[in-house]
């Protein structure tokens, strides 16, 4: 019996139940039924509103976390674009200023001396027209509006047109460039274009970091395992025994320092600040380069020490056509025609 | 004597700019990196300091400071030339002890304003 009803029993008909008038004892058994049952409800109700508030506190933590990726969302954004705007006065300052000097002075100038000036405008030009078909490729791949292609690629005939076409920047260097291939046909599930884009940007690169120096390009067959190893996490949870190919970028140029290694491939992270003046470049090219590798399932991966050269390692997966016993025509590798354009 | 020390990396903006500011009839001597311009300055003295920001070696925030910090040159107003554009880089160049913020694309006639307004003559 509830203990208040019991005490007003008590002092009202009194402590001896036997003598409590008839009917009584029901109606106290139907209060106290009354009473358990609000008891019951009351539980229930303090359980769903305990339930309601986890949940709250849940839905809770779930928008802070969601503002929190929106803030640095934004926060990169406008550090992007400061970047952006950065990037774009460099050869902007160069375009405008010879610009006015080849005005200023041109009342003493002789017709073959504005040719060197002009010069200096055009690759300014040129340089903010790499810039903003990287960035329009960047925003391409971040609003999934970039489409590749995946087909058999010849990575040979791939390699020897990126070799073809910055043949003349490496001997201008002074630079050694060779291409190691032990295998006559070698082939790669890739995008042909996208792929000698991130060839010739990682050439390039190599090109411009080294001087009298040696670049090779060794092409090799490998397993998803030892790309696994080297870094690509994407691949760590695959088959570890499928066939892949690696193909490494090495220079003996200036190397890139431990400490900058992790941000290289972010947009705009020029190891150093200078250095995008010194050797040129939009900032964007090791950026767009993984992004294309990952739309192929491939990654970049790099090995490198300040003062000790760098390679960079292609890795994709082995078209299945050449695991016929690396004996197939060559007729099976569908190789596309390299852009005209350079975008290093 | 000297009345501009320019520090400029890029070979194309130090180029272009000195031949401009020599045709306006100042006179022009070139630092290439921030360490070089701490010299530069004492020796030469001059009347104002065009300084980039980015500078290898030593950067432009840093080469302000110390020759905003060293007597023999605290009183040489410099101006920061550079392609950072936006509120905060100028704040930077100004707390870093610059006289006066410029942005790349340089404006000729208004750097030639800031120059005037800033540079003191010596006999």
């Amino acid at each position: 019996m509830h203990k208040l009803l019991e005490r007003q029993l008590r002092r009202t008909v009194g402590a001896d139940e036997a003598a409590w008038p008839p009917g009584l004892r029901a109606l106290v058994d139907l209060v106290d039924q009354a009473y358990a049952s609000h008891e019951d409800d009351r539980a229930l109700i303090e359980r769903s509103l305990e339930l309601s508030s986890l949940e709250l506190s849940a839905k809770n933590d779930a928008l802070a976390r969601a503002r929190d990726e929106a803030e640095s969302a934004n926060r990169s954004k406008s550090s992007f674009l400061a970047n952006m705007s950065h990037e774009m006065r460099t050869p902007l300052n160069a375009i405008i200023g010879y610009s006015e000097l080849l005005i200023e002075e041109a009342d003493q100038l002789q017709p073959e001396e504005f040719a060197p000036e002009l010069e200096k405008i055009r690759t300014a030009g040129r340089h903010l027209l790499n810039l903003i078909n990287d960035v329009l490729d960047l925003s391409k791949i971040e609003a999934g509006r970039m489409d590749v292609t995946i087909e058999t690629v010849d990575v040979r005939r791939c390699v020897d047109a990126v070799v073809t076409l910055l043949a003349g920047a490496a001997s201008q260097r002074r630079n050694e460039l060779v291409f190691q291939c032990d295998l006559n046909v070698l082939t790669v599930q890739a995008d042909a274009g996208k792929l000698r884009q991130a060839l010739v940007n990682l050439v390039g690169n190599a090109v411009k970091f080294t001087q009298e120096g040696r670049i090779t390009i060794a092409a090799r067959r490998a397993r998803v395992a030892d790309g696994a190893s080297a870094g690509v996490a994407r691949w760590a949870e695959r088959d570890p025994d499928a066939p892949c190919v690696a193909i490494d970028v090495r220079d003996n140029g200036i190397g890139i320092p431990a400490e900058v290694q992790p941000r290289l491939f972010a947009p705009f992270s020029q190891a150093d600040s200078s250095t995008s003046r010194r050797f040129g470049g939009t900032g964007l090219g090791l950026s767009l380069s993984r992004r294309f590798l990952h739309m192929m399932d491939g990654d970049i991966t790099l090995v490198s020490a300040a003062g000790q050269g760098s390679t960079f390692t292609i890795w994709l997966h082995e078209s299945d056509t050449t695991w016929v016993g690396g004996a197939v025509s060559p007729v099976a590798a569908a190789v596309v025609p390299p852009r005209s354009e350079d975008r290093a | 004597m000297t009345q501009i020390v320019l520090v400029e990396d890029n070979e194309m903006n130090r180029d272009m700019l000195t031949r401009r500011l020599i045709r306006r009839g100042y006179t022009v001597v070139c630092a290439h990196d921030g360490l070089e311009a701490l010299t530069v300055v004492a020796r030469e003295q001059p009347e104002v300091v065009l300084m980039d920001m980015g500078l290898p070696v030593l950067d432009g925030w840093e080469a302000t400071r110390r020759l905003k910090a060293d007597p023999a040159t605290a009183q040489i107003p410099i101006i920061a030339l550079t392609a950072h554009a936006l509120s905060t880089d100028r704040d930077a160049a100004l707390a870093a002890g610059c006289n006066d913020y410029e942005t790349k694309p340089i404006d000729m006639e208004r750097l030639v304003e800031r120059i005037e307004a800033l540079r003191t003559p010596r006999a």
